[in-house]
């Protein structure tokens, strides 16, 4: 079986990452690799675009945390664009929607992410 | 004379003559009945037979003159004053019936004879031509009718008409007998093209060509080939007589050929022309003995006589040449013979050219096929040990392929950490299984033995070839049970590592292990080695996770009363890692309190989470009966441990024995399932915060009931979240497995494992934990 396409897209200017397809255990690095770009220095806010996943699992639920956990450190944030359903309600599971920043895709001014489903 | 009966005698008598005429086969059977006749009915004494040669007569046969007188008179002028002379001048015959006749026409050739007996001069035509008389002699005077004259023209006629078509004849069988040489020569040519030009292997061929010559071309006949040197060698030789090829062969030896002689096989190739010597000069074989006199009663022996070399010419150069000699037989070559020889040497040597461009081009071929099908079998090799990751497992995947692809018998011996040797597997040709060498009665390794070869390869990195039955190491490693041929032991390192060395054995019926093949072997090896390291590696790492995971998850679940509970574990993909995912159960005496946790990541720091989770809970249950305060305890102790990269999510649910009520608290965990006996699912707990993230993690406590039938289902991320393809298992699945009605927990989830195992391929990328309790 073929792994579903994982895609990642940095927009430096604006210091936001989209990541779209499966989030998971094999996907996990690229997008760490995609952040470790975007924030890279000392830019200590992010915005992370779920909206193009269709499935996170603990790895990638792992990842949005600890990304939280170093921006706050830095004393910066991490905003985090929804995904659809049944990616959010794996926050939802964990209880986390109180703990992370979410924000819905027209907070961040444009539908960047549009187009950028997987096919 | 001259009445009617002597004429018709007469006449019977030149029939019966042409008829014995008729019956001669040859020109000297002819004169012979001829001259008989003339004694017998004539009853002459001595008769002469002349042939006309210009302006000549000889004699050609005669009967009762003195040698003497043949000898003078042998040869007379056609216009000598003689009888015969005349009677070839006049075409009449010459009648004299007396001495004094003779005398008087005659007088000059008295002295011929000295008796008084009648001389008959009768002259032979044909075709009205003059060609000779015939000369007769009586005994006595005698009178001649002109019946009696014409019958003895009418037969000298008849003698003539047979000497004619004798002569025709003889010319016929000439001429037949060339023909038939000739095609001889032309069915010789065909054979021997025919012989070229069906087989590739031009040297057999050529020897074949050799003694087809003999003894009918030639009574010897040599094939000589310039090598890739330029140095001349004999190919073939024939003779009739063994023995004598035998010599000549010793002779070539002894005295290969001057390269700068200025006759024979040397000039017919530096030249690249063919040489005839129709009479070998008796000067030549003098000088060529000249130096040598030990050879001298051999030539004189082989009496050589006639001899031919023919270059056989490729793109303008003599690539070797074709000797054909007639010595005993007596006969000579012509240019006719030359031309043959040429013909033939033209077709030897485009069938070379052929032969040797096909050769090279098969060379070239078997090289390509070669070196295409040992990649395909390197490739091949690494597949195959790829696919077996374990140890054992590559190092009988190793054996096997080697058994199959190079030798009868195969022993893998591989060293542990220490250098003892702690794996030998054997593998046979003919057997499928590979087995434990020590199957084989194959003792292990001596360490103690230096000469010993498998010491060798893996403490020198040497390679060892040897054959039966001078060393006696090779049925200690391949077995006894054998007629081992021969065997090579080659190392198995990788990099600075010796991890072992092979043994591969050959028997009677396969040819010995050749340099080429060696080498080959050690590529082999090479390639094994790399995968046998990794494998190494591999089951070394999955032997301490299986440890660790078995030291950290019981390896049973307690009996507890009123219920029935199972669990499955399964490690994501090859095991190699300890998984994150963890379960316990917890016999409280009056309840049972059933875990599932997943620890975020993998490895030896999962494995400490995962551990500190689980004591949390069970110290936790001892003082408190809420799960959420369970999962509260596990909380701090992560919070204290500093890990934020890391947290655990569970779901604890507390039973009680008695009365089935249940407590659940859940903690970034997906929600235990609850299967009614009447097939209803339900879900219970509420979602709680991820553990080891926060120091004020939301946790809840949700009650409910489980009654007799009743399945309760906890179980880990891994299962819902397995994948094929972009399709997840998922919770539908889960539920539509869990709802069909099964006997009981163990049966439950061993279908939902099967299930989940089955959607997956056997690919599973996390671990799976799931536990299942039925209420009795």
């Amino acid at each position: 079986m073929t792994q579903p396409p994982f895609e990642t897209k940095v927009d430096e200017d604006r210091s936001v990452v989209s990541a779209s397809g499966d989030l998971d255990l094999s996907s996990a690095p690229a997008l760490e690799r995609a952040i470790e770009r975007a924030i890279d220095g000392d830019n200590d806010t992010l915005t992370l675009d779920l909206r193009g996943l269709r499935f996170i699992d603990s790895t990638g639920l792992r990842l949005v945390l600890t990304t939280d956990a170093r921006l706050r450190e830095r004393g910066g944030h991490l905003s985090v664009v929804r995904g659809p359903e049944v990616v959010h309600r794996v926050f939802e599971l964990a209880v986390l929607e109180d703990r992370l920043t979410f924000v819905d895709g027209r907070d961040i001014g444009d539908g960047s992410t549009d187009g950028e489903e997987p096919t | 004379m001259g009445t009617a009966v002597p004429v018709a005698e007469q006449l019977s008598l030149l029939r019966r003559f042409t008829e014995v005429l008729a019956s001669a086969s040859s020109v000297e059977e002819l004169v012979s009945v001829l001259f008989d006749r003339a004694q017998r009915t004539l009853g002459t004494v001595a008769g002469a037979l002349l042939d006309l040669d210009g302006e000549t007569l000889k004699v050609t046969g005669s009967f009762g003159y003195p040698p003497e007188i043949v000898e003078t008179w042998g040869e007379v002028p056609l216009s000598a004053p003689l009888p015969a002379p005349e009677a070839v001048r006049t075409g009449e015959p010459v009648v004299i019936g007396t001495r004094a006749e003779y005398e008087q026409r005659f007088p000059s050739a008295t002295g011929i004879v000295a008796d008084e007996g009648a001389v008959l001069a009768i002259p032979l035509t044909d075709d009205g031509r003059p060609v000779g008389s015939l000369g007769l002699r009586f005994p006595t005077a005698r009178r001649f009718s002109d019946d009696d004259i014409e019958v003895l023209v009418a037969a000298a006629q008849q003698f003539t008409l047979a000497r004619s078509r004798l002569a025709l004849l003889d010319g016929e069988r000439t001429a037949r007998a060339d023909a038939e040489k000739a095609n001889g020569r032309l069915t010789f040519l065909a054979s021997a093209s025919r012989e070229i030009a069906t087989s590739l292997d031009y040297e057999r061929t050529l020897s074949a060509v050799a003694r087809m010559a003999v003894p009918g071309l030639a009574d010897w006949c040599a094939v000589d080939l310039l090598d890739d040197d330029g140095e001349l060698r004999q190919l073939a030789v024939a003779h009739v007589d063994p023995d004598k090829v035998t010599m000549a062969q010793e002779l070539r030896r002894r005295y290969p050929p001057d390269p700068d002689a200025p006759y024979g096989l040397p000039a017919a190739i530096r030249s690249g022309r063919s040489e005839l010597i129709e009479e070998i000069p008796r000067e030549l074989l003098e000088e060529a003995v000249a130096d040598k006199p030990e050879l001298r009663a051999l030539l004189d022996e082989l009496q050589l006589r006639s001899s031919m070399v023919v270059p056989m010419v490729l793109h303008g150069e003599a690539i070797g040449a074709i000797s054909f000699v007639m010595a005993e037989s007596g006969r000579r070559y012509t240019p006719l013979d030359l031309q043959l020889a040429e013909e033939l040497a033209a077709r030897a040597a485009i069938a070379i050219g052929n032969a040797r461009l096909y050769g090279a081009e098969q060379r070239a071929r078997s090289a390509a096929e070669e070196a295409r099908s040992r990649t395909e079998m390197l490739v091949e090799l690494g597949d195959r040990l790829t696919s077996s990751p374990e140890l054992l497992s590559a190092a009988e995947a190793f054996a096997r392929f080697l058994a199959d692809e190079q030798g009868d018998g195969v022993t893998v011996c591989l060293l542990d950490r220490d250098g003892i040797a702690s794996l030998t597997a054997h593998a046979r040709t003919q057997d499928r299984e590979v087995c434990d060498a020590s199957q084989r009665g194959i003792a292990p390794l001596d360490d103690d033995d230096p000469d010993d070869p498998v010491n060798r390869a893996v403490l020198d990195r040497v390679a060892v070839t040897g054959r039966s039955p001078d060393d006696a190491w090779i049925p200690r490693w391949l077995g006894s049970d054998r007629a081992w041929h021969s065997a090579v032991v080659v190392p198995i390192a990788s990099g600075a590592r010796t991890l072992g060395a092979v043994v591969i054995g050959r028997e009677e019926d396969r040819a010995p292990f050749s340099p080429d093949e060696h080498r080959f072997i050690d590529d082999l090896a090479d390639r094994a080695a790399q995968a046998l390291d990794n494998a190494r590696l591999y089951s070394e790492q999955r032997f301490i996770a299986d440890t660790l995971q078995t030291s950290l998850l019981p390896p049973s679940v307690p009996h507890v009363p009123g219920y029935d509970i199972a669990f499955a574990y399964r490690p994501a993909g090859d095991g190699r890692q300890v998984g994150g995912d963890f379960y316990d159960v917890v016999d409280m005496d009056t309840s049972v309190i059933l875990v599932v946790g997943d620890v975020s990541g993998k490895g030896s720091r999962a494995a400490a989470v995962m551990a500190l989770s689980r004591y949390a809970i069970r110290t936790a249950a001892l003082r408190s009966t809420r799960p959420s305060e369970m999962l509260e305890t596990v909380n701090e102790s992560l919070m204290r441990q500093s890990a934020h990269d890391r947290f655990t999510t569970a779901a604890v649910v507390r039973l009680a024995s008695m009365d089935g009520r249940m407590t659940a608290a859940v903690a970034g965990h997906p929600l235990p399932i609850v299967v009614r006996a009447d097939g209803a699912v339900e879900r219970i707990g509420r979602p709680g915060s991820l553990l080891g993230v926060f120091p004020d993690p939301t946790l809840h406590d949700v009650g409910g009931h489980l009654h007799p039938g009743d399945l309760l289902i906890l179980y880990t991320d891994g299962l819902t979240d397995a994948r094929r393809g972009d399709d997840r298992f998922g919770e539908e699945r889960l539920v539509e497995v869990l709802s069909l009605r099964s006997d009981g927990p163990e049966e439950l989830v061993g279908r939902v494992m099967e299930a989940v195992t089955t959607f997956a391929a056997d690919d599973l990328s996390d671990d799976i934990a799931l536990l299942v309790a039925r209420r009795r």
